[in-house]
């Protein structure tokens, strides 16, 4: 990810779960854990539309969407960070120790 | 020399024994973790991983901006109607289909659900795939404990859950 993906990820990451974000690292497992909660809410499928399914089994989303897609996904995330904050928020509770982990490179 | 003996064994014995932690989350509320092997905290996160890998978690989230809505006061009722309750206290309309999309949301339909009553609280929680959520809500806020590992491990935590008056 380049920095403009990692400052858009933690943007949008820092609607959720407000400062704390900022002690992480936007690495590959936060980007996973950013699919997975699209995929658990189901609701923001024109997000989903992005993503090509079905990902192979064991594979992790940040190794199977192309660079164009990844940024394309985070691109259009923070462009309208309040309306998808909205749709996304009760996953967002769940995966909230999942995400203190993977930012401070930790197994989850 | 006898005793000398049986003192080093005994020693031994405590030694290899690791102590249930008995975890306080609230002035009132206390769970008893078996076996901890590691605690960590971060950003008002407290991670506690057991023997077999598996993990709890608890934090609380004050009702004053719950799902973007401020719920003090009625955070109660909201899980009583997320949890599909009956005889739930009154909550407006619309409240009501925020509680019924959460639930579709978290997929309480899926898994297993339970409620329990804790003194003068209420416990919900949730086990699907490998993880667990238990919410204790509160009028200010909700406690909320996530579990990775078994179902009966998780249960038998939720079971441990017990008020303390002090």
């Amino acid at each position: 990810m380049d920095t403009v993906d990692k400052a858009n990820m933690r943007e949008f990451l820092r609607s959720f779960y407000g400062t704390s974000v900022d002690h992480w690292q936007m690495n590959e497992g936060v980007f996973d854990l950013l699919v997975r909660m699209l995929q658990t809410s189901g609701r923001c499928s024109d997000l989903m539309d992005l993503v090509p399914r079905p990902m192979k089994p064991g594979q992790t989303a940040a190794k199977w969407l192309s660079k164009e897609i990844r940024s394309q996904l985070l691109r259009n995330i923070h462009k309208r960070r309040e309306y998808y904050r909205v749709c996304l928020e009760r996953a967002a509770i769940n995966l909230r120790t999942d995400f203190e982990l993977a930012g401070r490179g930790l197994a989850y | 020399m006898k005793h000398h003996i049986l003192l080093v064994l005994l020693a031994l014995f405590w030694s290899t024994q690791t102590q249930a932690l008995d975890l306080q989350v609230s002035g009132k509320l206390h769970i008893t973790l078996p076996e901890p092997q590691r605690l960590a905290h971060f950003s008002g996160v407290l991670i506690v991983w057991g023997k077999d890998r598996g993990r709890i978690s608890h934090r609380y989230l004050s009702a004053k901006n719950y799902l973007s809505v401020d719920m003090r006061g009625i955070l109660p009722a909201f899980f009583c109607y997320e949890f599909g309750q009956a005889g739930c206290p009154p909550l407006p309309r619309w409240l009501q289909v925020l509680a019924s999309d959460s639930a579709r949301v978290a997929k309480l339909k899926q898994g297993r659900s339970w409620v329990n009553e804790v003194g003068s609280q209420r416990i919900y929680a949730h086990y699907l795939e490998g993880r667990g959520t238990g919410f204790i809500p509160e009028e200010d806020g909700v406690h909320i404990i996530e579990y990775k590992g078994d179902v009966h491990d998780f249960k038998r935590m939720l079971n441990s859950i017990r008020e303390v008056k002090e």
